[in-house]
């Protein structure tokens, strides 16, 4: 029998055997590696030669979609699949003969799924054709051609599917989907399924968004009539992640191996007030439950009165590590998409890009920027990077300094947004799902969805915080050494200091640790940030909704930041997203969460995400579930915005690290998403054994 | 009124109900053999040493008046220590520490409702140590304070305090955790330094008047890990009226402290922490005995 366990202890059993298997199986690698074998298409250049940007878009569509290798695994019963690898980064999978990519994919945008399965595809393709025989200019008609060219192509594949499946069942729920409206729980999972992993194979990688609010209402009725029972229904929903894992290839891969780890977002208040968490979002929080699956990662909406089982669900979740279940604090962000103009109506609709930057699904177009803002202190501020003489005579003017050097960075962010946001390409696939797309007959790209987004986002902040304590410490307060000669110091990596590098390190009031001196900096210029991003709110047509992040890019900064005032030489990984530097948190996790709770994150429209570590033997037991509620109700009583909590023993994860043969589906959180951890390189798997572990016995 | 502490840990899951913030207070009449926080038992500041961030410059050895410090061998020796903590002021790398902190009341009681938003219903603050009640003063004023600002406080104690201060804890305590170290009452005293009974009789008085008690009893190999231990501390908890009753298992992870210390070579090793077999057939003899009422 196959039943997966964790090191907070045996899972729980509850689908049937031949779903586990099938779920082993996945996440050994064995459907990924088979894609090996059908990693791309190819073009020769002169097939490409003379056309349009949307008639090569379109060919390539249709080439996919009629040459692609169709896979039906034995006893799945979902049908569909991304059976081209190269989809897996981030390209449309048709290569020119010398493997060069012809156009890029889409990602960061979570589709309207939930209209497709309201509504079905052929409602779309009235729409577009409706909207042609509007008034068009020649650009917009060609758009709006490549729409229907998109529409084509699925049907193409969905044929050639139903030509392939011979088990009678699964050609029924695929028969009608997702061209008609869902009418049952497993046409609303098939067409939900077979539209995701359309676009997918498109080398597209959109969030998934709500898919217990997408189900709920056809599952009801289905049970009502005694067309499903409640194991049948979960069945189905393990396949769907099961399915997810099919890129799973277990080869090393950066930030992990290829897969469809894009956020599903469960439960949540709707327009009028309602909870939305029902039986599909316990189903499908029992699956995650059961299989170590990180893929898709989960995201549940919460609020101090969330209903207890959900509260007590999710941990039973989280106690498994995986990374697999994260939360949003759902009434601060809907109260930070209001507050940011967004219609009531559109705010509870919320969900993200696909890892965890809120957007409106379905009507976003989203695009985020990632800046290091510490680096403006080390090279700006503190001129370490070149041989300027540093004075500044008190820790004011040297914090004057950090907020104009942000001042000039965001000026210059502000700009690039207004010159850099189209891109002016194809993306039909992407655009058919967006609304406003069709009705205003303009692409993806073009301005054609509801809202347009770029975001900048700030990272390394709390090491800013840090840098700036210690020097406040040393500098202005014990006098210990002039600023200069401390810029000295760091600008030899602290060569011939290293009794003061310990003192430095070794000081207590760092980010992370509930200090108030450090809360109240780090908040200062979480502030100015904020105000920054926010003095421009739409130019352009261009909203700037600031969000907090690194999404792992610390490991890259460090090269090129030098030592650190804080007591670390260069090279180090530092902070990620608004979480406390490794090492320099020396209690717990609620005082983590303080100090990460402690800046107002509600102005924060874009978010940012705290990742909490736990040891195994804080999740153990009924006190291990107590305790891993009592943190989440701290973090909605405090003000946080999403977390995500893993439990993870730090020696295991060395073990892995020198045996991987012995842990292949050992998953970690990493950022907005979960990865198998031997498929991390190794500065990657440094970056999450170094976080802290947190929790007392 | 000032109390020495010397630590603050949050996030604690097996102090009490719920999540808990415990405060560790200096002082213990006790001496066990065994005892897991030794840094805990003198009532002064002392210097705890982190050797793994020691220099070796040689500091703390040219102001100790004791040659208590080398930077060979013994690191430390706290034998001859007068606590004068020169040692801990002139280490350049914080490698020696001073153990024992000064807080008044209030500001301590503001600490440690620092997680309150993560308490709930059942979470709080737990008193712990050391025995608490060696500064009995400074802990119902503290308990005074937690209560004012809404939090409610559990009390680990050994039971090892003079009965007429019973009242003043009952009406602040929430919940007491009472660890009776043997049943024994020779083996008591033999390993403890302590008579077993006042601690008893300190114990059925807090059950009469309608605490709610915990008992606790520490398992160690080749002291008391035998089954007729645990039934006396079943029948015990049982007939003093405690509401619950349990098992810690001895674990041997103290002995990095005894060497912070400056007191290695005391600890008792692996050998005498019992195995899961023992301790589930010592909690099985416990339990039948703490359930069956006449």
């Amino acid at each position: 029998m196959v039943q997966f366990r964790s090191a907070a202890g045996e899972r729980p059993v509850r689908l049937s055997e031949e779903t586990r298997l099938f779920a082993w199986e996945s996440l050994n690698g064995k459907y990924g590696r088979e894609l090996n074998a059908s990693d791309h298409l190819t073009l020769s250049r002169k097939d490409t030669q003379g056309l349009s940007a949307y008639q090569i878009y379109d060919l390539l569509i249709s080439k996919i979609a009629r040459e692609a290798p169709v896979r039906v695994i034995p006893g799945e019963m979902l049908a569909g699949s991304a059976t081209l690898k190269a989809a897996s980064r981030h390209i449309i999978p048709v290569l020119y003969e010398d493997g060069e990519m012809i156009m890029p994919g889409v990602s960061h945008t979570t589709l309207g799924f939930d209209r497709v399965l309201r509504e079905g595809i052929d409602r779309y393709e009235q729409r577009v054709r409706e909207r042609l025989k509007q008034e068009c200019t020649p650009k917009q008609r060609e758009f709006l051609l490549s729409l229907l060219h998109v529409i084509d192509a699925m049907h193409v594949w969905h044929s050639r599917y139903m030509e392939a499946i011979s088990d009678l069942e699964e050609r029924e729920a695929l028969k009608n989907v997702p061209f008609q409206p869902a009418r049952s729980f497993r046409e609303g999972l098939q067409s939900l399924w077979f539209t995701f992993s359309f676009t997918r194979l498109m080398g597209n990688w959109p969030g998934i968004g709500k898919i217990d609010r997408m189900l709920e209402k056809l599952y009801q009725a289905d049970k009502a009539s005694g067309r499903i029972t409640e194991d049948q229904a979960r069945e189905l929903l393990a396949h769907f992640f099961i399915k997810g894992c099919e890129w799973v290839t277990l080869d090393v891969c950066g930030s992990g191996d290829g897969q469809h780890y894009q956020n599903i977002v469960l439960s949540g208040l709707d327009a009028e007030g309602h909870e939305t968490a029902g039986d599909v979002t316990r189903l499908i929080l029992e699956v995650v439950e059961e299989l170590p699956i990180g893929d898709y990662p989960i995201a549940v909406r919460m609020r101090p009165d969330s209903p207890a089982w959900l509260m007590e669900m999710v941990a039973r979740v989280m106690r498994h590590g995986s990374g697999v279940c994260s939360l949003y604090n759902e009434n601060l962000v809907i109260k930070s998409l209001e507050e940011y103009h967004y219609p009531h109506e559109e705010a509870v609709e919320f969900a993200n890009d696909g890892c965890w930057e809120v957007q409106i699904p379905g009507k976003t177009r989203f695009r985020y920027k990632p800046m290091d803002a510490y680096i403006l202190l080390q090279r700006d501020v503190l001129h370490l990077f070149d041989k300027e003489k540093v004075d500044y005579p008190c820790f004011d003017d040297l914090l004057k300094a950090c907020f104009d050097a942000m001042d000039k960075d965001m000026e210059k962010f502000h700009r690039m947004a207004d010159s850099e946001y189209d891109q002016d390409r194809p993306a039909g696939v992407f655009a058919l799902l967006e609304d406003g797309c069709i009705e205003k007959a303009k692409d993806y790209f073009g301005g054609g969805p509801v809202y347009n987004v770029y975001s900048p986002h700030y990272g390394g902040l709390p090491d800013m915080a840090n840098a700036l304590i210690a020097i406040r410490t040393a500098v202005y307060e014990q006098k210990i050494l002039t600023l200069s000669e401390y810029v000295e110091i760091l600008r030899r990596d602290w060569e011939g200091a290293e009794p003061f590098r310990r003192r430095q390190e070794a000081l207590k009031g760092y980010f992370g640790n509930d200090s108030n001196e450090a809360d109240e900096l780090c908040g200062l210029l979480v502030k100015h940030f904020i105000d920054l991003a926010r003095s421009v709110h739409i130019r352009n047509g261009i909203l700037r909704p600031p969000g907090i992040s690194t999404f792992g890019r610390q490991i890259d900064w460090k090269d090129c930041r030098g030592a650190h005032a804080q007591g670390k030489k260069s090279g180090e990984i530092l902070s990620g997203n608004l979480n406390p530097a490794p090492g320099t948190d020396r209690e717990t996790a609620t005082a983590i969460i303080r100090s990460h709770c402690s800046a107002d994150l509600s102005r924060l429209t874009c978010g940012t995400a705290l990742d909490i570590k736990l040891d195994p033997s804080c999740a153990r037991g009924e006190e291990g579930l107590a305790g891993i509620q009592a943190l989440i109700r701290g973090f909605l009583a405090l003000g946080g915005f999403f977390m995500q909590i893993d439990v993870i023993d730090n020696s295991v994860l060395l073990d892995a690290r020198e045996h991987p043969e012995k842990y292949p589906t050992l998953a970690v959180r990493i950022s907005g998403w979960s990865a198998r951890f031997v498929t991390l390189d190794e500065n990657w798997q440094r970056m999450i054994i170094e976080r802290t572990a947190m929790g007392n016995l | 009124m000032q109390g020495i502490v010397t630590n603050i840990q949050r996030l604690c899951l097996h102090d009490g109900p719920g999540l808990r913030t415990t405060v560790f207070l200096k002082g213990c009449p006790l001496r066990c053999r065994w005892c897991h926080n030794p840094e805990t038992q003198l009532i002064r500041p002392q210097p705890l040493v982190h050797t793994e961030k020691c220099l070796g410059c040689g500091a703390c050895e040219s102001a100790c008046p004791q040659g208590c410090h080398r930077m060979e061998g013994v690191r430390f020796d706290s034998a001859r220590c007068v606590f004068c903590l020169k040692c801990a002021r002139v280490c350049p790398a914080g490698a020696i520490e001073i153990c024992g902190e000064t807080w008044e009341p209030g500001p301590l009681a503001e600490a440690l409702v620092r997680d309150k938003p993560f308490f709930g219903e059942s979470g709080g603050v737990t008193l712990s140590g050391g025995e608490p009640t060696m500064q009995a003063d400074f802990v119902l004023a503290l308990m005074d304070e937690l209560r004012s600002r809404g939090v409610n406080a559990a009390l680990e104690t050994c039971g090892a305090f003079p009965k007429e201060l019973l009242e003043d804890l009952l009406i602040r305590t929430d919940h007491f955790l009472w660890d009776v170290k043997d049943t024994d009452p020779k083996r008591h005293l033999q390993n403890t330094g302590y008579p077993l009974e006042p601690i008893l009789e300190n114990l059925r008085m807090a059950c009469a008047a309608g605490a709610d008690v915990c008992v606790r009893g520490i398992i160690i190999n080749g002291v008391n890990a035998e089954r007729e231990h645990a039934r006396r501390l079943g029948a015990l908890a049982r007939d003093a009226g405690a509401k619950d009753v349990r098992l810690l298992r001895f674990h041997p992870y103290y002995s990095a402290k005894l060497v912070r210390i400056g007191r290695p070579g005391e600890a008792m090793g692996q050998e005498y922490m019992p195995s899961d077999e023992t301790m589930a057939d010592l909690e099985q003899a416990m339990r039948h005995e703490f359930s069956f009422r006449a």
